[in-house]
């Protein structure tokens, strides 16, 4: 969490970085799933089309945050979005719109709120009393 | 080492280390998972009622292995006789439920969602054959941790949106707040 007083922007443009890295990290591994050719962890279905939408998301997300560019992260965010809102409406029409499944509609809408989220949290500096919900031990 | 007089000590919980706070998000994206993998086979637009498979049949174990008198006249009766409308309720519930508590979004209140499905689930196939019913104990011992850590807030949108849902005077941010 960004430290009250001098250095607030840039110690938030910093953790936009970090965020925005992370989300993407998870977005890239969401891809592994269609690695796995063992049913238990098959968590999501992604074939190698989902596969590979997730990885150019991903690295899109990846550079955004490591630009720093929010409007990148939040267009990255709203195509996920998009694409887990018409697999669920799509769902029961054959194999829907995008493939997959409703498993990967849900994947996609989860990732994409991840990266709205990064993205509106940094959307202007943080007063100083945004110091976040971590609480202090008590002594 | 503590000692009691007359009053009782708490002992404080740790759960602000990194560990903890690693393993409370950990907890709630396995949950996540669990909720993802679950409504793929939640099939629109009959959820198996022409095959009496799938989610129907789940369903309808409710009716042929009775769990609680009540719920079974309440599946009998009102569920599977609209089910297609029950079969999208519960597709958008658990499409949500992955959905957000894998963004950690809302998470106190996607946790009691959790709950609520958790129990739906429960009263329809605890008695049925070949079910191991501590999947079910265990799924309601995961959403109450969730309920109870808050678990957004590490690792998730919660923890991130907080800050300014709490700067903010709407009301939709003071019921994100509760939410959260």
């Amino acid at each position: 969490m960004s430290r009250p007083g001098v250095g607030t922007t840039a110690a938030q443009m910093g953790s936009l970085r970090r965020r925005g890295l992370g989300v993407s990290l998870c977005t890239a591994a969401g891809s592994l799933f269609a690695t796995f050719d063992y049913t238990p962890l098959n968590f999501a279905v992604v074939d190698t089309r989902i596969a590979v939408i997730l990885l150019v998301l991903a690295g899109l997300g990846a550079l955004g945050a490591m630009l720093e560019q929010r409007l990148l992260l939040l267009g990255v965010g709203s195509v996920l979005l998009l694409l887990g809102a018409v697999g669920l409406v799509s769902a029961g029409h054959g194999k829907g719109l995008i493939g997959g499944g409703i498993s990967t509609a849900a994947l996609f809408a989860g990732l994409g709120m991840g990266f709205l989220g990064v993205a509106a949290a940094h959307d202007q500096p943080a007063r100083p009393q945004d110091s976040g919900d971590r609480p202090t031990h008590p002594a | 080492m503590p000692v009691a007089t007359g009053a009782s000590i708490r002992e404080p919980l740790d759960t602000n280390s990194t560990g903890a706070r690693a393993a409370v998000a950990a907890v709630r994206i396995a949950v996540a998972l669990l909720w993802i993998q679950n409504v793929n086979w939640k099939r629109p637009p009959d959820f198996g009622q022409h095959n009496k498979g799938g989610l129907y049949r789940f369903t309808n174990d409710a009716v042929l292995h009775p769990v609680v008198a009540p719920f079974t006249w309440f599946v009998k009766h009102i569920v599977l006789p609209h089910f297609a409308l029950f079969g999208y309720l519960t597709l958008i519930t658990e499409f949500g439920l992955g959905a957000f508590l894998l963004a950690g979004l809302l998470t106190r209140f996607w946790a009691v969602v959790g709950l609520a499905q958790t129990t739906a689930i429960t009263l329809s196939v605890l008695n049925t054959p070949n079910e191991w019913q501590w999947s079910y104990y265990l799924m309601f011992a995961a959403h109450i941790v969730l309920l109870a850590t808050a678990a957004g807030r590490v690792g998730g949108l919660d923890g991130l949106l907080r800050p300014r849902w709490r700067q903010s005077s709407s009301r939709l941010a003071a019921l994100a707040l509760k939410a959260s």
